[in-house]
């Protein structure tokens, strides 16, 4: 079986190699590459080279923001600012980031985006308070409400974004059927509303 | 052997044969013998046709389904550079290193260049599960170990993460690896050598080439030695991708027929990729290297479209004799090779002349080892292939590519595995009782605002895979459950405050089975009445079993299942002293509540997970729960600093600058078999575990063991002080730190401290003159109040 096998191959293969080595030998500096490898610039290849000043003396550099300090210290730090919009640059981008996937539809993005900007601002009342509210339009109404109960115990000088949590957790609330609940809640926050 | 026993029996067929014909001629023998030729060709075309289809079907059922058994990738997190991110140029290093980046130069996609406290990097693109990140021209100047300027080009930015580091991989079973290449994202220049080296009529032959067979036999008759093959990319495809490496000519043919099949079914493209990722390359123990994606990894640390001409002449090289032309074993034999190569090149005409040579002259510029990051960091690895196993199934696992982000922060990894190895050796030479290497211990490292786990140790030897303690020594708690006694005790202000008196006098409990259960403190002392707070900061055994049974076993059990606890739990009275057993692992859950102010998050390992292309698949969101209400566990937290300032934890400040305020709680067991301590600070959680394997007593407790393991970690870390949001509902009264019982307040006005209550039912206010602080009178009973 397996040595008539053998036989055949050999006569298919004899058969099938003239008519591979019939055609004419092509040039080398023809050598085929596929249309999709060719569509490639020789830039993406070889990124261009760096700038880098020789000498340590070379180096002059604005400083940009310079942080705030990170140095073990008891006081307690202002956590909110009244306006609820945070300074730290890096959190900025990450909110924008954060908002253009909201837009785009992407919620899980935003949500990334935001834990991003937490683990840089872990007591940022105002990025737990937007996290809260990107699990509201997903529809995780348990953790809109919890989120937005862990963004007021940050925002206890901050009486617009307190009521904005709760008028989450009267929405999750609602949501929920319980109707009672909703409204307490929706009181508390108007009565934060009201100087 | 078997040819020539069938060549025997062919000859005498044939004489068979020609002994029918002398016998029997004439018409009628001739026809008979036309049957039988006919007969037999109809048989051999039958059957070769029968296995034609077979391998048909098989081949290309095989090629079309095929899944590249490519292992999970597992990532630490991705640093994240801002200006103010707290970093020294050391750790920017050791990141860098971890992540494959090489110093020096930036003229290439991953490599850097420092200059004083600036680094230039020529930042890789690399793609997140949210996107990808695009390659950067970046600078990061330092100052005062934090980022100060971050720019792309001339451009400032606000924010770039690195790249993260490769930790570990989930290999298949027989130790393939690769890292998977698209054709697209393969260099021309790549294709130009290897077609010019192994296959220059790839794009016109049909399978296989007589012309190139009989081309590599000149060329190694000229030679005298085999300088080339004459199997086409096709016929290498086919013996790599379907056969067992056996030299036979029936494999041969074979390999030939499923060469022709592969290029009438597929196109060129199709399998060219195909051999990219499947061509063996290298080993590494057990560990095949496959595919030139991965080669570029493992020899150089870089990525395929990275390198120079002369590198990827000598990985094409490598083909030819994955072992014979290691070039980390024989690398004058791989320079020849690659040299041979390059100088094809030019007479190709692929290169100049003068290009070839140029790159002849460079040296291999292979590692010295491949890029490391297998095993560094199994007691973590373990902990997401535990969390990857209720997810996924263990064969995707293994093969499909996964790659998985996790929370690894390998910084404070290596912190706390040198905490922990360093006290360990210090603590046995201080002790006549352990043997050396007698010690065990384990730690786990969180981030208490998202409930990440940082680091993982399993051992004192952190490198070792086998018994993982921080997820498998299960050990009593001892007083580490005392916090929980408190904070159900705290939860009924109307009863308790943090300086209600509680009696730390004796008791004498019977269990359900009859037996007498009669604790002692851990100085042997009773200390009479103290003021709540005390009994947990100096862990005094009777005030809290006291304090314990007044509030309720099964409440007790309760409070610590809200903290987090998922085991089932025992309801004896002995439980109070922590005769419950856990892992440290278990234990950080709990603390990690308390830490996040009653928010209960479980504890997370992975981020997301995307598959081989970078399509997110899974993440794990942070999620949350109020376990605990704001007031009572901000109560709980302001005794468990006090734990530090002048409780069993104090010993700590021997290490810790005194301004950083921390919580935490140390933990005895019966005989000094187990020593815990577990405690935070604004934003790290650190639970550490000291005990035998043997489970034979150490001559340790919490205090002389885990702290100074605890301590010496977090002297090493920049961290914040645990000053939690004061909750709406918890004011502070002055109130007198000595004499603290209901009698004595408002009667000592020295030294008096500040004391959180839930508001309503603090102390009235009393009055002092000196120092104008106001004092106590006496406490409103809820009754009071209208």
């Amino acid at each position: 079986m397996h040595f008539y096998r053998t036989i055949v191959v050999t006569a298919i293969i004899a058969l099938t190699s003239g008519c591979a080595s019939s055609r004419p030998p092509a040039p080398v500096d023809e050598l085929g590459v596929p249309a999709e490898v060719q569509t490639r610039t020789p830039g993406q290849m070889t990124p261009s080279p760096m700038e880098v000043p020789s000498s340590e003396e070379a180096v002059t550099i604005p400083l940009g923001y310079s942080g705030p300090p990170t140095d073990s210290d008891a006081s307690p730090r202002p956590v909110p600012r009244g306006n609820g919009a945070p300074a730290n640059p890096a959190v900025v981008a990450l909110l924008n980031d954060a908002n253009l996937a909201m837009q785009n539809g992407r919620d899980d993005r935003a949500a990334a985006s935001l834990e991003r900007a937490l683990s840089i601002e872990p007591r940022n009342a105002w990025l737990w308070h937007r996290l809260a509210g990107t699990r509201l339009k997903q529809g995780d109404l348990d953790q809109a409400a919890a989120l937005a109960a862990k963004s007021n115990s940050f925002a206890s000088s901050d009486r617009k974004l307190q009521a904005a949590n709760w008028r989450i957790i009267a929405d999750v609330h609602r949501r929920q059927g319980e109707f009672d609940a909703a409204q307490s809640a929706e009181q508390r926050a108007t009565r934060l509303e009201t100087p | 052997m078997a040819p020539r026993r069938a060549r025997r029996r062919k000859r005498a067929r044939k004489s068979r044969l020609r002994n029918v014909f002398r016998r029997k001629t004439g018409a009628y023998g001739r026809s008979r013998w036309r049957v039988v030729i006919a007969s037999t060709l109809v048989a051999a075309v039958l059957t070769f046709g029968g296995y034609l289809f077979w391998l048909n079907n098989n081949v290309t059922r095989q090629f079309e389904g095929r899944r590249w058994q490519v292992p999970a990738r597992i990532y630490s997190r991705p640093l994240e550079l801002y200006p103010g991110a707290a970093l020294t140029p050391e750790e920017l290093i050791a990141e860098l290193d971890a992540a494959g980046y090489q110093p020096g130069s930036v003229r290439r996609a991953g490599g850097y260049v420092r200059r004083g406290n600036t680094f230039f990097i020529n930042l890789r693109g690399f793609r997140f599960w949210d996107g990808d990140d695009p390659p950067r021209q970046l600078s990061v100047t330092l100052a005062g170990g934090q980022v100060r300027r971050l720019a792309d080009g001339a451009r400032l930015i606000p924010l770039v993460r690195l790249q993260p580091a490769l930790v570990g991989r989930i290999y298949p079973g027989h130790g393939e690896d690769r890292i998977l290449l698209r054709l697209s994202d393969v260099p021309p220049l790549f294709i130009k050598v290897l077609l010019t080296v192994e296959d220059r009529g790839f794009y016109r032959h049909s399978g296989i080439s007589i012309r190139s067979m009989l081309r590599a036999l000149m060329a190694n008759i000229r030679a005298r030695q085999t300088v080339q093959g004459g199997s086409t990319i096709t016929q290498q495809l086919a013996k790599n991708f379907y056969l067992t490496p056996e030299r036979t000519i029936t494999r041969k043919l074979n390999e030939a027929l499923i060469a022709l099949l592969l290029e009438f079914h597929f196109e060129k493209g199709e399998i060219l990729e195909a051999y990219l990722n499947e061509v063996y390359v290298g080993q590494q123990g057990p560990r095949a290297v496959h595919g030139f994606g991965l080669a570029a990894h493992f020899f150089f640390g870089r990525r395929l479209e990275e390198l120079e001409l002369a590198e990827m002449a000598l990985l094409v090289a490598l083909v030819r004799g994955p072992s014979y032309y290691n070039p980390r074993l024989h690398p004058r034999r791989a320079k020849q090779r690659r040299d041979l190569a390059l100088d094809m090149m030019a007479e190709q005409g692929v290169v100049s002349k003068e290009k070839a040579e140029e790159q002849k002259s460079r040296p291999l510029g292979v590692l010295d080892e491949a890029p490391k990051g297998e095993a560094r960091y199994p007691a973590f690895l373990d902990l997401v292939r535990r969390q990857l196993r209720r997810d996924y199934r263990d064969q995707d696992l293994r093969s499909a590519g996964l790659q998985i982000f996790t929370t690894l922060d390998p910084m404070l990894q290596r912190r706390a595995e040198s905490a922990l190895s360093a006290r360990v050796r210090q603590l046995e030479l201080g002790s006549a009782r352990l043997g050396p290497g007698a010690l065990q211990g384990a730690v786990v490292l969180t981030r208490s605002s998202t409930a990440e786990v940082l680091a993982v140790v399993g051992g004192r030897k952190p490198r070792e895979a086998g018994f993982n303690r921080a997820l498998d020594a299960v050990r009593p708690i001892g007083s580490l459950v005392k916090p929980a006694v408190y904070l159900a005790a705290l939860e009924q202000p109307g009863r308790y405050s943090l300086v209600t008196p509680i009696d730390d006098a004796p008791v004498r409990l019977e269990d359900e089975r009859g037996k007498i259960w009669a604790p002692q403190n851990y100085d042997d002392q009773l200390h009479g009445s103290v003021p709540l707070y005390m009994g947990l900061a100096n862990s005094y055994n009777l005030a809290t079993v006291n304090l314990g049974m007044e509030v309720g076993v099964p409440r007790v059990a309760e409070t610590l299942e809200r903290l987090g606890v998922i085991r089932p739990l025992p309801r004896y009275p002995s439980m109070l002293l922590g005769a419950i057993e856990l892992s440290p692992l278990e234990v950080t859950q709990i603390y990690q509540t308390i830490a996040a102010q009653g928010f209960r998050t479980p504890l997370r390992a992975i981020r997301e997970i995307t598959n081989a292309n970078g399509d997110p698949l899974t993440r794990y969101p942070l999620s949350v729960t109020q376990s605990i209400a704001p007031g009572p566990v901000y109560l709980l937290g302001h005794a468990l600093t006090e734990v530090m300032r002048s409780g069993t934890g104090r010993g700590a400040y021997r290490r810790l600058p005194e301004k950083l305020v921390a919580a935490g709680k140390t933990g005895t067991t019966d005989e000094l078999r187990d020593s815990w301590f577990a405690g935070f600070t604004e934003e790290l959680l650190a639970v550490v575990w000291l005990g035998r394997d043997d489970n034979k007593p150490t001559g340790l407790s919490g205090t002389t063991g885990a702290l100074e393991v605890w301590s010496h970690l977090m002297s090493g870390i920049r961290t914040r002080s645990f000053v939690p949001p004061v909750p709406d509902n918890v004011v502070f009264s002055w109130v007198d730190p000595v004499k603290m019982g209901v009698d004595s307040f408002g009667f000592g006005c020295r030294n008096a401290r500040r004391v959180p209550f839930i508001r309503g039912f603090q102390p009235r206010d009393g009055s002092c003159g000196e120092n104008g602080a106001r004092v106590p009178a006496s406490p409103i009973s809820p009754s009071d109040r209208r």
